[in-house]
């Protein structure tokens, strides 16, 4: 079963760090993002099944991504990759529909379990 | 500077080094920085502002460097390359960010990290800033955190 992936982070060294995390739990990271804007236009055109994003980004950031990608597909599952100082974001981020939240620094075990609860067996 | 500013990078950054990199760290003790020590050959740079402003240096010994990017690109850099100079700034940012969860009321902004290279470099503050260094031991070599942190209506 194809899982695709999509990993949006400013940090060249941590979207390699999960697309390696990514890619040795079986998923397929279909496109990389360095900002918001990236992130919305790599999601509506690559579809991919689940988004890791990073709240703090430059141009756009996190938040305006989840906005973007929400409503392009209400459906879209975007687990949110940042550290812990962005709490304040948080809220505003899982009423925005955000599925997860995983703080940084993260460690492979957690961030590899929770992209495995967005897309459940059962569901896809 | 305020002692309590010191506990926050002290506990991110042994959470960062065993979290993200599996590497467990044994504290020293904290002192007061003066003059030219500690001597770094890679060091993560972040500037901190708000409503309190200053500095934090995560200075690192060749083979420290080597292993945080390692730990984190799951491959050794053949020297110290771009991605280790990524991977250092980033450590730097995850710490500082850490950090800055703790300090709150401060309302901090992190700036973009800056990493210098180079054997035997030092990195100093301004000497309105007394900085305070914490010492840490690793498997992978000493690792300091240097942190110089001062409140605008503190500064004489």
């Amino acid at each position: 079963m194809l899982r695709t992936l999509l990993v949006a982070d400013d940090a060249l060294i941590i979207r390699q760090i999960i697309k390696d995390m990514a890619t040795n739990a079986g998923w397929t990271v279909v496109g990389e993002a360095g900002n918001g804007q990236e992130a919305i236009d790599q999601y509506r055109q690559l579809r991919p099944d689940a988004v890791t994003l990073d709240l703090v980004m430059p141009e756009h950031d996190g938040l305006y991504a989840l906005h973007g990608i929400m409503e392009f597909d209400p459906h879209a599952k975007v687990l949110l990759v940042s550290a812990l100082e962005q709490r304040g974001v948080l809220k505003d981020a899982f009423k925005a529909g955000a599925a997860d939240f995983v703080s940084k620094p993260f460690d492979k075990e957690n961030l590899q379990a929770t992209l495995a609860q967005l897309l459940p067996e059962t569901s896809t | 500077m305020k002692v309590e500013y010191i506990n926050p990078f002290l506990v991110s950054t042994i959470s960062t080094f065993k979290t993200m990199l599996g590497c467990v760290l044994t504290r020293g003790t904290p002192y007061v920085k003066n003059g030219s020590q500690p001597e770094h050959e890679v060091s993560g740079v972040i500037g901190l502002s708000g409503k309190a402003q200053g500095t934090v240096v995560v200075g690192l010994g060749r083979e420290a460097a080597m292993r945080v990017t390692e730990a984190m690109l799951q491959e050794r850099p053949s020297e110290i390359n771009g991605d280790v100079v990524d991977a250092i700034g980033e450590l730097a940012n995850i710490i500082a960010g850490g950090a800055k969860a703790q300090l709150e009321h401060l309302d901090l902004s992190v700036s973009l990290p800056s990493v210098i290279t180079g054997k035997g470099h030092c990195i100093q503050f301004p000497t309105k800033v007394t900085p305070i260094c914490i010492p840490f031991d690793s498997d992978w070599g000493p690792i300091t955190v240097e942190v110089g942190l001062s409140e605008p209506h503190a500064m004489p």
